[in-house]
């Protein structure tokens, strides 16, 4: 309050101490443009200190300012201690300490006065004996050295208790005790009880042990050795310390293979212990190998002498006496007696036969086998009845008239032999709807069937034999099973039960199918009926490639490698031959095999580890040959991210494009996109805008598809690079392009830019390669070495060679045209009114530009073909323009007219590439395009002759913006048939 | 079986009122949401907002240039949205009888119609062999997507919270799972005039031009059913469960209405409905009452 009065009367002088507000404020600052800095780049982050002052400057603003402004001082400057007379008050000694000098920010680096936990309150960690370790140091001088010699002693320190035990202790814990509160044990207070109750009873003579003990139960608790007290240490357990005193590596035991010595060891020990006890000077000998503490980890040679420096630095510190307990007292015992002999037999004969040895070897009875246990294992279908028949053989028989039953004997009696006689009861279930395996029950060829099989055990016993156990022990899979397991694909049931393979080619081919399905193996073997292209070696190893493909299961290699000489339709027509023949082989099988279940059965020939499916049979279900129905297909589709959006979905292609294929390379896709189809896109877009006008717009349509189907199209993608060319750089060199393909080598102009056309290529390949090495792609050299003359010249041929292929396309345009013609009739006879009139002139005017412009693409390309018929159909054209061009009063030279054709053409090709201009910008635009043209002039050596029609085409252009300027629709429509076409679409 | 007797017995199928207007055929009839209104459609180019149950005639939506094919109304009964032969698809305001947007996009006639769950995509179907999603919220009338897969023309679609279902006269019944991103084809093998689902939404119902219609299991596509007996040859019919899925109701080309039990497939109960095709039938959300609606011009409403 009193401060408050102050302050009103209170002058200020100087600049305020700022407040803490303003500080604070700064640091937080500070703070938050940390984690901003620290996302900028090094050169662009600044040193503050911790209040947000900047401390480093540049050169030029500063440079590092360190203290107050560059200097030692402060903001009140230097201040000279102030003086004192020494005479009256003698300066008394200054006691400086580091902290006075020191700023905040050095002591809090120093750690002077920071905040930190307490040594004496770790309770159980490293500090604790770090600290004891101080103290021991400390009392050292005091106290006589344990260990006498140049150890140096402060190294050894005694135990600290960490300030818990040290608190435990004040409340009357003792080490090895439980801790609990004394009063509540309940054991002693009844024992207490009872005590007090037995002396009760014996009489009152103890009465005042009885009373002391009652009163000081702590005391009492504190003597040790007392009965309860025994008892209740047990609970705490005593943790001893083993400590290392010997000289190995750590985890190394010396006893390891020699555990007898490990007696000799524990005794040595106790004794040392003996010596400590009972003879201090004892433990001041070195040699004895315990008594010290000697370097643990590191080696000392076995005849090295113990120096000082071998001393243990690195033990704990603790003193192990204090807290070692004995745990066997049973062995401390017989220590005792080894002791004794030991001072009897003297130090190394002590060896004694162990009475019991801990190293006794476990043994195990064997398993009891059951009485009732066959150590041959039975299948359900026994292999050995072999065996069975291997002993009597049945008569020899005469195989049956017919050859091809004898074959499938004869087969079937191998399978039987090498599979078992599941497979001959299986045959004889489809005997019973099948009369060919009549065989195997009765009926002729019985008898030769049995003697057969007989032949084939005989023949096969050997050799199954050895594999028997195997099979024995390993699970038996089905057929079907492992099918699924590696991915085979059932075989096509084959319908056809014969076929012009013969039973023996079954048999053969069972066999081999036999192998196919057990391993891989090639079919190099495949008897020379199954070469059904042996004639081809090539070919037939492909057909087995094919096979075993085919046979290999699982997943079938994506396409092996591609055989560069075939073609792809080759290779697919390959592919159908080998179906088929692989078809041809299985039906084959069909023969034999009736059944694609008795197919499976056969893997099981070799080993017996398959047995036959048995549900088989009704699994195969017997496919119809129309597809059932519903049918299941997914495909990838992609929704719309603004449909996701809608149906409140995350896009699960998150905004991915649909993959598609790319094109092999960018320049590729330029250059062989082929004008034509650039074109009918054109015209495809604005037939959709001017749908109205669709009947006409069909007939243009069709011409242009016309021409897009065209063979002409080839040889018009050879002269692409040009195009690119033309689309890279401006439209004027549309001129030049035209000319080009128009070019003609009568005409001496002609022939001068057919060498520019050439050159323009060359730059054009030049810069695609160019433009392919920055792109990082395969530029497709045409040319990689021609000399220019050579290009020319190739440029010259490669026009004419497309002469040929020119005229259908003509014949076409004509048919076209003609039909237009007859559009233009009725079109003239329907309309009426001005306006309409107008419009429809516009519209034809589209027309005969559009048909033109087909045809004088036609015409360019057949170039300078001197055909009477072509140059009439020119000349035609041309009148009927210059009868709906009513403003080009006077008929032009054939050159100029091209000339003007091609400005159309240039027109047109700029309104593919979408550089549409304004009407109002358009006469700028034409002037500057003037001028262009007479900058091209210059540049190129144009003849006077071309040069005047170009002069004429400039002069009819101004009359017809004159003419134009009368009426604002008819403004655009004149000038350029860029503008004419897309006023058509505004007016439509 | 007793149990679905009894339901049985319930099964709409006394006339409880007509509703006349449309002159011409109706094409479709659509309970509103709620299923206090009904909407209806025909060849009279007109939409009618009634009252099935008073037999009032609310409001009457005329816009359209030819025949309305299909209508649909929000789930908030605040907009409508209809499709028919001039390629158009309108979005109506119910209240003032305005169309707010008209879609654009299709190049022929379009079949069917549907709202999403939020009211903010309108699919339809086309004769132009696609299916396309509009945006409500957007000014923009062309489609946001444009599904164009199927062979044929599309004669329904229907929407689920992420997919779109659509059957054609391809034979398919193609689901679009947005969320997936895939497309499942289910080829049945004959056309399929129109799709609808079970209100559970695991199966699927299509009624196919080969006079049966068809049970699927959505998720597996497996054939679950299929339910024969009436005539279904050229004409397109609707075809429904009803509000609990234990019967499955369609018309037929001789104006019978067919009823079948779900799970066995026997012919429940069927009447004769309309003197002629019945074109589509719609059932109560929630009550047993059915619409039905025919090409002689009327609409019956059916408890």
């Amino acid at each position: 309050m009193g401060a408050d009065s102050d302050d009103d009367d209170l002058v200020v002088y100087g600049t305020p101490i700022e407040r803490e507000e303003d500080t604070s404020t700064r640091k937080r600052r500070a703070v938050a443009e940390a984690g901003q800095l620290r996302a900028l780049p090094a050169w662009k982050q600044e040193v503050r200190d911790e209040e947000g002052r900047r401390r480093f400057h540049g050169a030029f603003t500063g440079g590092f300012s360190a203290g107050f402004y560059n200097t030692v001082g402060s903001k009140e400057g230097w201040t000279p201690q102030t003086f004192t007379s020494s005479r009256k008050n003698r300066a008394e000694l200054k006691k400086q300490s580091i902290y006075s000098f020191l700023d905040e920010e050095d002591i809090k680096d120093m750690g002077g006065n920071a905040l930190e936990t307490s040594q004496q309150y770790d309770t159980f960690g490293f500090t604790a004996a770090e600290y004891a370790r101080k103290q021991a140091s400390k009392e050292q001088k005091e106290r006589p050295s344990a260990i006498p010699g140049p150890i140096p002693d402060e190294l050894v320190v005694p135990t600290s208790n960490s300030i818990g035990v040290a608190l435990l202790m004040k409340m009357g814990w003792r080490q090895g005790r439980s801790i609990r509160d004394s009063h509540a044990d309940s054991l002693y207070e009844s024992r207490r009880n009872a005590r007090k109750a037995f002396l009760a009873l014996s009489g009152s003579r103890n009465d005042k042990d009885q009373e002391q003990s009652s009163d000081k139960p702590s005391l009492d608790q504190a003597v040790a050795g007392s009965l309860e007290e025994m008892h209740v240490s047990g609970n705490t357990p005593v943790y001893v310390l083993h400590p290392k005193q010997d000289l190995h590596g750590l985890g190394y035991d010396p006893f390891k293979h020699a555990p007898e010595f490990r007696d000799r060891k524990t005794l040595q020990k106790s004794r040392d212990r003996d010596h400590k006890r009972n003879d201090v000077s004892v433990r001041g000998n070195l040699l004895v190998p315990n008594s010290g503490n000697y370097a643990p980890g590191f080696g000392i040679g076995a005849l090295e002498e113990l120096d000082a420096e071998d001393e243990d630095i690195y033990a704990s510190g603790f003193a192990y006496e204090q807290t070692e307990v004995d745990i066997e007292p049973s062995k401390t015992a017989s220590d005792s007696n080894y002791k004794l002999d030991d001072r009897k037999r003297g130090f190394y004969l002590s060896f004694k036969i162990a009475s019991n040895s801990e190293y006794k070897l476990e043994r195990f009875l064997p398993p009891e086998i059951p009485d009732d246990f066959d150590a041959q294992h039975k299948f359900p279908t026994p292999v050995q009845s072999a065996a069975k028949f291997s002993d009597i053989a049945p008569p020899e028989a005469l195989p049956p008239e017919d050859t091809s039953l004898t074959l499938l004997i004869e087969g079937c009696a191998a399978m039987v032999a090498r599979c078992g006689k599941h497979i001959e009861d299986f045959y004889k279930e489809k005997s019973k709807t099948n009369p060919q395996f009549m065989f195997l029950s009765e009926g002729d060829g019985c008898k030769y069937y049995m003697r057969k099989l007989w032949e084939h055990q005989q023949k096969y016993a050997g050799q199954q034999r050895p594999d028997s156990p195997k099979s024995k022990t390993s699970e038996k899979l089905t057929a079907d099973n492992r099918g699924r397991i590696l991915g085979e694909r059932p075989l096509d049931r084959s319908t056809k039960l014969h076929s012009p393979l013969s039973a023996k080619e079954a048999v053969q081919l069972q066999s081999n199918l036999v192998d196919t399905f057990v391993k891989p193996i090639s079919l190099d073997g495949l008897p020379e009926s199954e070469k059904p292209f042996s004639n081809d070696p090539a070919k037939q190893a492909r057909f087995e490639q094919f096979l075993k493909d085919k046979y290999k299961g699982g997943l079938r290699a994506a396409n092996a490698a591609p055989i560069s000489s075939m073609s792809e339709a080759d290779r697919a027509r390959e592919r159908l031959d080998f179906e088929a023949a692989a078809e041809a082989i299985e039906k084959g099988k069909g023969k034999k095999v009736h059944d694609p279940s008795s197919v499976f059965s056969l893997p099981g020939m070799n080993e017996q580890r398959f047995v036959a499916a048995t549900q088989l049979e009704s699994s195969v279900v017997p496919k119809d040959e129309k597809p059932i129905y519903p049918r299941r297909n997914q495909f990838e589709w992609r929704p719309s991210p603004i449909l996701c959006k809608r149906f409140d979905i995350i896009d699960p292609f998150m905004g991915k494009p649909m993959h598609v294929q790319r094109p092999r390379s960018k320049i590729e896709n330029l250059i062989f996109m082929t004008e034509s189809h650039k074109g009918t896109k054109d015209d495809v877009e604005s037939s959709i805008r001017s749908s109205q006008h669709a009947s006409m717009e069909r007939i243009t349509e069709t011409e242009s598809q016309g021409t897009v189907n065209d063979p002409d199209i080839e040889p018009n993608s050879m002269q692409r690079p040009v195009d690119l060319y033309k689309a890279i750089f401006s439209d004027d060199s549309d001129d030049d392009a035209d000319e080009i393909l128009n070019n003609q080598p009568v005409d001496p102009v002609k022939t001068s830019e057919g060498a520019n056309m050439a050159l323009n290529r060359l730059v054009a390949e030049d810069f695609l390669e160019s433009l392919g090495k920055e792109l990082g792609l395969e530029v497709p050299t045409e040319r990689p070495n021609v000399s220019r003359a050579e290009t020319l010249s190739s440029a010259g041929t490669s026009v004419s060679s497309q002469n040929d292929k020119i005229t259908p396309a003509l014949m076409e345009v004509k048919e076209s045209r003609s039909s237009l013609g007859m559009v233009q009739v009725g079109n003239a006879n329907n309309e009426a009114s001005l306006a309409s009139a107008e419009k429809l002139d516009l519209k034809f005017e589209k027309l005969v530009n559009r048909t033109e412009e087909n045809r004088s693409r036609h015409m360019h390309r057949q170039s300078q073909s001197p055909r009477s018929d072509s140059s009439s159909e020119r000349h035609r054209s041309r009148k009927r323009r210059s009868h709906h061009h009513i403003r080009d009063g006077t008929p032009e030279s054939d050159s100029v007219s091209d000339h003007h054709r091609n400005r159309r053409r240039k027109s047109r090709s700029r309104h593919r590439k979408g550089r549409s201009r304004t009407p109002d910008t358009d006469s700028s635009s034409d002037t500057k395009h003037q001028r262009k043209r007479k900058e091209k002039r210059a540049r190129r050596t144009y003849t006077p002759d071309t040069d005047s029609s170009d002069h004429e085409h400039k002069e009819r252009y101004k009359s017809s913006s004159r003419r134009s300027s009368d009426k604002d629709k008819n403004r655009n429509h004149s000038r350029r048939h860029k503008h004419r076409r897309k006023d058509h679409q505004d007016y439509l | 079986m007793s149990s679905s007797g009894s339901a049985a017995q319930h099964l709409p199928r006394t006339e409880a009122r007509s509703l006349s207007g449309h002159e011409g055929a109706v094409l479709a009839v659509r309970f509103n949401r709620d299923g206090n209104y009904c909407l209806s459609c025909g060849k009279d180019r007109t939409l009618r907002l009634w009252n099935p149950h008073t037999g009032a005639h609310v409001k009457t939506y005329k816009s359209h240039a030819r025949e309305v094919r299909d209508v649909h109304p929000s789930s908030d009964n605040a907009k409508l949205v209809s499709c028919g032969a001039d390629r158009q698809i309108f979005y109506w305001d119910v209240a003032s009888g305005r169309v707010i947007r008209k879609f654009r996009g299709h190049n022929s006639e379009v079949n069917s119609v549907k709202f999403n769950e939020y009211n903010a995509v309108v699919v339809s179907a086309g004769y132009d062999r696609t299916v396309r999603a509009f945006d409500c919220r957007s000014q923009s009338s062309d489609p946001i997507q444009t599904i164009d897969t199927f062979q044929d023309s599309v004669m329904s679609v229907n929407l689920t919270k992420t997919e779109i279902i659509a059957g054609s006269v391809d034979g398919t019944v193609r689901t679009f799972d947005i969320r997936m991103g895939r497309e499942t084809v289910d080829n049945l093998g004959h056309p399929v005039n129109c799709i609808s689902l079970s209100n559970d939404g695991n199966c699927l119902l299509a009624n196919c031009l080969d006079s049966t219609v068809r049970l699927l299991d959505k998720s597996s596509g497996e054939l679950l059913q299929e339910y024969k007996g009436h005539a279904c040859k050229s004409f397109k019919m609707d075809c429904c469960l009803t509000n609990d899925d234990a019967f499955v109701v369609g018309g037929s080309e001789d104006g019978h209405v067919f009823f079948w039990e779900l799970v066995d497939a026997p012919v429940v109960t069927r009447f004769r409905a309309h003197s002629s095709v019945v074109t589509s039938i719609s059932y109560h959300p929630a009550k047993a009452c059915m619409l039905t609606s025919s090409v002689d011009g009327s609409i019956r409403v059916w408890t």
